[in-house]
């Protein structure tokens, strides 16, 4: 099985971010990690490929040359190639979905397998579009993924509002996953010096597509400071603040 | 051991000249910052699991985890590759045994194994021996150990008792004990130093030799995950190939093994120190008093500043020393004249980290209150476990001292001159220093009857070392930047301030002048406020 795990650069979600005067991310101070849900995926990818299916992992990233780092980290992990889709722009989640979807045509993948959405901006938007653009089918917010032998499918169960839905979905699908779906391993220091050698090919993005922007971003602005919370001293206190808080919206 | 046949061999040149670059944390590229960031998921996910129990005295676990440290690479981090090592520089292990100080008890056995424990064998073993041994100690396999000390003999190691007799039929005969020995409950491999026809001789024992015991685990003060025992050597047999080197150079193997493994110990110190500085943050956020956090008084502040200022002076030694030690490893030098090159900066490193996480973890301490006195907190362990730390691979008293002689052999044997002119405090120190040592040491003589004038010089050559470290990496770190210059500025004044007391009193020594004004009380404000912004920081 040929799969496709991409990867995004994100700001380590634990690190404080902080916002320049034009309104854009302080990248200056800022460690940035691969999506962790993108790693989850990773992980998923390296485990099918333990249990015994024959497969071919491919990390593919958008964006600049930055994302090397991470794609260097995703070959560590243990995919085989890395591809860089090269691109400066701000791309918003219809332009990468875009491009990913011309490099699935052309190296026709069985699976794309991704984060259900990106720490950074939480859009949950490049996995569903992508299979839309590809007509592929799709299951997202994986929390098990299995092959379903014989068939040339995977069942996937995805956690939903009332419970867990098993879904099969015939190949080549895009399938996203969630936090519980499996917990990355660490990986082994040999594997990261070995890293260093593996195929990594660049794509200008413009020799894919040329897609135009749909979202422009204006700027970003720190949200005020909560203020602190208020302690009641009774349920009767608490109810009667919170009436208060109702009717004053 | 001369070092003259290999010019590019510089140690102790910081002394003479002005510094031209210096190693510091951020020049690490992507993939090693991955490699420590393993390390730490590493330590979270297999080590701390098992450390309450280790602590609480159940060392069986050890062996398991330096397995699964082999399985990771760590414990073969410093061997070649033929021998399933990853040959990482030494920039690169310091991070990495940094990131193992998470739970000192492992850091300190792992230390061990893979410094001082492998390293006399692949410095001085005959290709057997290495091949015999060394992937086995890459991969975790079997464990080593270094045994040196003995009850009678610790800092005047040389003056060992234990006796190798060589026997007709062939093989040694080993009789005495050594006392001390980290892994020493489990090692299977034993680099042994013993006197073979009076002369100091090193030896591979293993540990089913027949003659070879164990001790009982030695009750300490800390450092309770670790193994800790004697070894007895009742006519014990050790073949004809377990003589180490050449008989009677038992020295070579056990004092150049020693400034890698004094990196190691000075990297172990600042990570707990590190940990130190962030506890007291939290804590001091945290903690109310008189209806404020206490993080807002000024003495707590003021704690808080300076544990940052002198760690972060430390953690830039460190660096610069493990740098250098890279530099003159790829000098083409053999390898162990490029790591006894490095003997005056890996004891200013060893110094500087240990002292200073000592310090820290105190102040730590001091931020909790009676919470810090209680073994239910953190830092209560960690005072308990780096005290250890100014003693083992060399007490500070004798790594300063050691300083000290190595400086003055470098100036008697015309190997280094007296230090160039420059305006920084740094210059102006090496001069003064020097001034005071020309005056104390006629002919640059031994240190042994002016001990206390020998110190406080090791000391202001540390603090120069680390000053120029700091000053390098300061102007050129982006990440933090403010946090970095304000560490500086303070570090600075604390340090000139502290040479200026040991100048008044030396000899022909002579104050330097302050080389900032900046006020000393803000200066802890401001850090303090940066730090506490930083989570007890990233720098
Ligand atoms: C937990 C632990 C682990 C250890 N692990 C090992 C190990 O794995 N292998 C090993 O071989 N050893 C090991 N050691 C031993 C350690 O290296 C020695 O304890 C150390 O070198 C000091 O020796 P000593 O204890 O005999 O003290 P001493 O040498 O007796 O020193 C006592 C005091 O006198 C001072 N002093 C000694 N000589 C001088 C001098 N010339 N001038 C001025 N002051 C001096 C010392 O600084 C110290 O303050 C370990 C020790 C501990 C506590």
């Amino acid at each position: 099985m040929k799969i496709f795990t991409p990867i995004k650069r994100v700001p380590d979600p634990y690190a404080k971010v902080r916002v320049t005067e034009e309104g854009r991310l302080d990248s200056e101070d800022l460690k940035y990690t691969i999506n962790p849900f993108d790693e989850i995926a990773l992980e998923e990818a390296l485990r099918l490929r333990e249990a015994g299916e024959e497969t071919d992992i491919t990390a593919v990233a958008v964006g600049n040359e930055t994302c090397v780092d991470q794609l260097r980290q995703a070959l560590a992990m243990g995919a085989d190639r890395a591809i860089l889709i090269e691109t400066e722009a701000e791309a918003d989640a219809m332009m990468v979905s875009i491009w990913l979807a011309e490099l699935c045509r052309q190296e026709k993948p069985d699976l794309v397998l991704m984060g259900k959405q990106s720490t950074d901006e939480e859009n949950s938007q490049v996995g569903p579009r992508l299979a839309g653009l590809l007509q592929w089918g799709q299951a997202t917010f994986a929390s098990k993924i299995e092959a379903d032998e014989g068939a040339h499918a995977l069942r996937v169960t995805r956690e939903v509002e009332d419970g867990r839905e098993t879904l099969q979905v015939a190949l080549p699908a895009v399938v996203t996953v969630d936090l519980r779906l499996n917990e990355p391993r660490y990986v082994a220091l040999p594997a990261i010096l070995r890293a260093r050698s593996k195929p990594l090919q660049r794509i200008a993005a413009s020799d894919l597509a040329e897609p135009v922007p749909g979202i422009e971003l204006l700027a970003l602005e720190t949200p005020p400071p909560r203020a602190p919370g208020r302690m009641a001293a009774s349920l009767d206190e608490f109810c009667s603040l919170l009436q208060a808080a109702l009717n004053a919206r | 051991m001369s070092t003259d046949a290999f010019s590019p061999l510089q140690g102790g040149a910081f002394l003479e000249k002005p510094p031209t670059g210096t190693f510091f944390k951020e020049l690490f590229t992507a993939d090693e910052l991955f490699m420590a960031e393993s390390v730490q998921q590493f330590m979270q996910k297999e080590v701390m699991p098992c450390a309450a129990a280790m602590e609480a005295g159940e060392n069986g676990q050890m062996p398991g985890l330096l397995l699964k440290a082999g399985e990771l690479g760590l414990t073969g981090a410093a061997l070649p590759e033929r021998y399933g090592g990853l040959n990482l520089p030494k920039t690169t292990q310091t991070l990495l045994t940094q990131c193992t100080a998470v739970c000192p008890a492992f850091a300190v056995a792992c230390a061990v194994h893979s410094g001082v424990g492998a390293l006399p064998l692949l410095l001085f073993g005959s290709d057997e021996q290495k091949m015999r041994f060394l992937p086995e100690l890459a991969a975790g396999r079997k464990i080593a150990a270094f045994a040196l000390t003995e009850a009678d003999s610790g800092s005047d190691a040389r003056a060992a008792h234990t006796t190798a007799v060589l026997l007709d039929e062939g093989g040694y005969r080993l009789e005495g004990s050594k006392a001390w020995i980290t892994n020493g409950g489990f090692a299977h491999l034993f680099t042994v130093f013993a006197q073979l026809n009076g002369q100091f001789s090193a030896f591979l024992v293993e540990s089913d030799a027949p003659g070879f015991a164990r001790g009982r685990e030695e009750q300490k003060l800390g450092l309770h995950g670790c193994s800790t025992r004697r070894i007895l050597l009742e006519g014990a047999l050790a073949p004809a190939d377990s003589l180490l080197g050449e008989p009677g150079q038992g020295h070579l193997p056990a004092f150049c093994a020693l400034n890698p493994g004094r990196l190691a110990i000075g990297a172990i110190a600042l990570g707990m120190g590190r940990r130190a500085l962030a506890l007291a943050v939290e804590y001091a956020k945290q903690r109310k008093q008189f209806g404020r956090a206490i993080a807002q008084f000024g003495l707590v502040q003021r704690m808080l500043a300076q544990s940052a200022a002198q760690l972060w002076l430390a953690e830039c030694a460190l660096y610069r020393a493990a740098g250098e030690m890279d530099a003159a490893l790829l000098s083409g030098a053999p390898m162990h004249l490029a790591l006894a090159d490095c003997a005056i900066e890996c004891a200013a490193a060893k110094l500087i980290c240990t002292e200073t996480a000592q310090q820290a973890i105190d102040a730590c301490l001091q931020i909790h209150g009676g919470y810090g006195y209680s073994e239910e907190y953190a830092p209560a362990q960690l005072y308990r476990d780096i005290r250890v730390f100014r003693i083992f691979e060399g007490t500070s008293e004798v790594v300063r001292l050691s300083l000290a002689e190595a400086w003055l052999k470098r100036l008697r044997e015309g190997r280094l001159k007296e230090p160039q002119k420059g305006d920084q405090t740094a210059d102006r120190l090496k001069q003064a220093a020097f001034a005071a040592l020309q005056a104390g040491f006629e002919g640059f003589g031994r240190v042994q009857e002016k001990q206390q004038q020998a110190a406080d010089l090791s000391d202001i050559a540390i603090a120069v070392y680390a000053l120029e470290a700091a000053e390098m990496r300061s102007r050129q770190t982006i990440r933090n930047r403010t946090l970095a210059e304000t560490a500086f500025q303070l570090a600075l004044q604390q340090q000139t301030m502290h040479c200026n007391v040991l100048l008044q009193r030396l000899p022909g020594g002579q104050r330097v002048e302050m080389q900032n004004d900046l006020n000393a009380y803000e200066l802890n404000s401001t850090l303090a406020q940066l730090v506490l912004e930083n989570e007890g920081g990233v720098f």
